[in-house]
């Protein structure tokens, strides 16, 4: 998928600028989105998703510009999938119900054919004896891996994640990325907000660090981890991976 | 002995413990009573109810289609002003506003009095049922508005970004989230205002409303039966309100999540 973004601007309000300046262009299929909190990565992620508009720039999705009022952004989303950090799954539905509704009434499915779908994408990824639950009756894990499962139903073109691991449990953060290592085999293309630097390094093929709302360095996971180029990346990974042999840091 | 009338530190008591303690419950309260009614000599005496039978019956129809009508117009005002809340017409947002402060602020018998007497007669209101309804809806219409603003603001914003996220739009964001959800939020607090209108309806009584509460007051002008008839009227008013507080309760378990 090529992904082109020119000038690309963002703030809040009145208030601090979260994005100052994209631009970027590649191929990409698999990337992650690494930084601080607050550097601007999930307002990068939610520009993508067609959540947010920036004020300024213009981002290219496969050649085609992001449209800027809330009715072509809404066709848009209906292409690619967005999983929250937490609380994306609607809280009255049970899990294969999150499922099928959005599939029946956004993207034409049957009533039965969405509960097929939903069924089919449950059994896939072992989650078939939680469809009938509620959201807060599942674990952090399951409600994780249900809500990447509503987010591919669609066969979404793009898979946008934002730090789908950072509110759980070490224990489940586990399930969560194996299954998104799952995707990425069967040939889902993703963009990940993450802080697991060590998913990023095995599974995506490009990564980008951003730093106070511009991208601070780009490249593929192998050079950004072995052979960091900027001081920025350098010191980032000497602060989150202080065991890391290649990290310059002195005790 | 004593831990018959306990209940387990956790989990629910027996049936028969239930039952047991329900019984003495009742016993205790009625024999208050009893014992009050003995204590000035009083002699019960509900031979009055056969010859008002017609009456009591017509006023518990009256009470009753008093009650319905006004529940519904007062959920449609108070959807409409918890709308106008919100609306970007600021003298819109004002009027609704001040609505609320004004009825939430005075009591039902003086709006009673103001719009029947004052508003009602220059515009010519003159059939009593409508004016009620209508002063009964415009009471609790204002209760019922802050009930829906509080529910729709309690609404976490996630449940709407996702549901931006899944591509629903406005129509369905409304069908399958908001309103769902807040129907389930807004049913504990509605049960009490349905109550409400039930029990507020008596004051209506003040406009010659031949309902439950004037009929009781007519008849004992007649009978001096006045426990007798207030007791009779106190049991309509539950066999009205219980059945309400029933259906509320099963709609809270069909609509929770």
């Amino acid at each position: 998928m090529h992904l082109k973004l020119s000038g690309v601007h963002l703030h809040y309000g009145d208030h601090k600028e979260a994005l100052r300046g994209i631009d970027f262009e590649d191929e990409v299929s698999t990337l992650a989105l690494i930084g601080h909190s607050g550097c601007g990565k999930t307002s990068l992620l939610r520009v993508l998703a067609g959540l947010l508009v920036p004020q300024e720039g213009q981002v290219l999705v496969d050649g085609l510009a992001l449209p800027r009022e809330e009715q072509g952004l809404l066709a848009y989303r209906r292409t690619i999938g967005i999983v929250f950090q937490q609380g994306g799954l609607f809280s009255h539905m049970d899990a294969r119900t999150n499922i099928a509704r959005p599939l029946q009434l956004v993207h034409g499915y049957s009533k039965k054919d969405s509960l097929d779908r939903a069924d089919d994408l449950l059994a896939r990824f072992g989650l078939y004896e939680h469809g009938h639950k509620l959201p807060r009756e599942l674990s952090g894990g399951q409600y994780q891996r249900i809500a990447i499962a509503r987010a591919i139903a669609p066969r979404a073109r793009l898979l946008l994640l934002d730090e789908p691991t950072s509110a759980l449990d070490p224990a489940y953060t586990g399930e969560v990325l194996r299954m998104v290592e799952e995707l990425k085999e069967s040939g889902t293309r993703f963009i990940i907000v993450t802080h697991e630097l060590s998913f990023a390094a095995r599974a995506c093929d490009k990564v980008m660090l951003m730093e106070d709302g511009k991208i601070a360095e780009y490249g593929s996971s192998g050079q950004i981890f072995s052979q960091p180029r900027t001081a920025a990346l350098q010191a980032f990974l000497a602060e989150s991976l202080p065991w890391a042999p290649h990290t310059k840091r002195t005790l | 002995m004593w831990l018959w009338f306990l209940a387990p530190r956790d989990g629910e008591p027996s049936l028969f413990r239930k039952l047991l303690n329900a019984v003495l419950a009742t016993a205790l309260v009625c024999g208050f009573f009893l014992l009050s009614l003995n204590r000035i000599t009083y002699h019960l005496d509900f031979s009055f109810l056969a010859l008002y039978r017609f009456r009591l019956w017509k006023a518990f129809l009256m009470t009753l289609s008093l009650s319905a009508a006004s529940l519904v117009v007062c959920l449609l005002l108070g959807a409409l002003v918890a709308y106008a809340y919100r609306s970007r017409v600021l003298m819109v947002r004002y009027v609704a506003r001040g609505y609320v402060y004004f009825i939430r602020g005075t009591p039902l018998m003086m709006q009673i009095y103001l719009f029947f007497y004052i508003v009602g007669s220059a515009w010519q209101v003159n059939d009593r049922f409508l004016a009620g309804v209508l002063i009964l809806s415009m009471f609790e219409g204002a209760y019922v508005a802050e009930i829906i603003r509080g529910s729709y603001e309690s609404l976490d914003k996630l449940q709407l970004e996702a549901a931006r996220a899944v591509g629903f739009n406005r129509r369905q964001t409304l069908g399958q989230v908001i309103l769902p959800q807040m129907i389930s939020r807004t049913l504990p607090a509605l049960t009490g205002q349905f109550a409400s209108i039930i029990k507020d309806s008596s004051l209506l009584s003040l406009i010659s409303l031949i309902e439950l509460t004037q009929a009781t007051r007519e008849l004992t002008a007649n009978h001096f039966n006045l426990f007798e008839a207030y007791f009779v009227l106190g049991l309509l008013y539950l066999l009205l309100t219980l059945p309400v507080t029933a259906l509320t309760g099963w709609l809270e378990k069909r609509f929770k999540y």
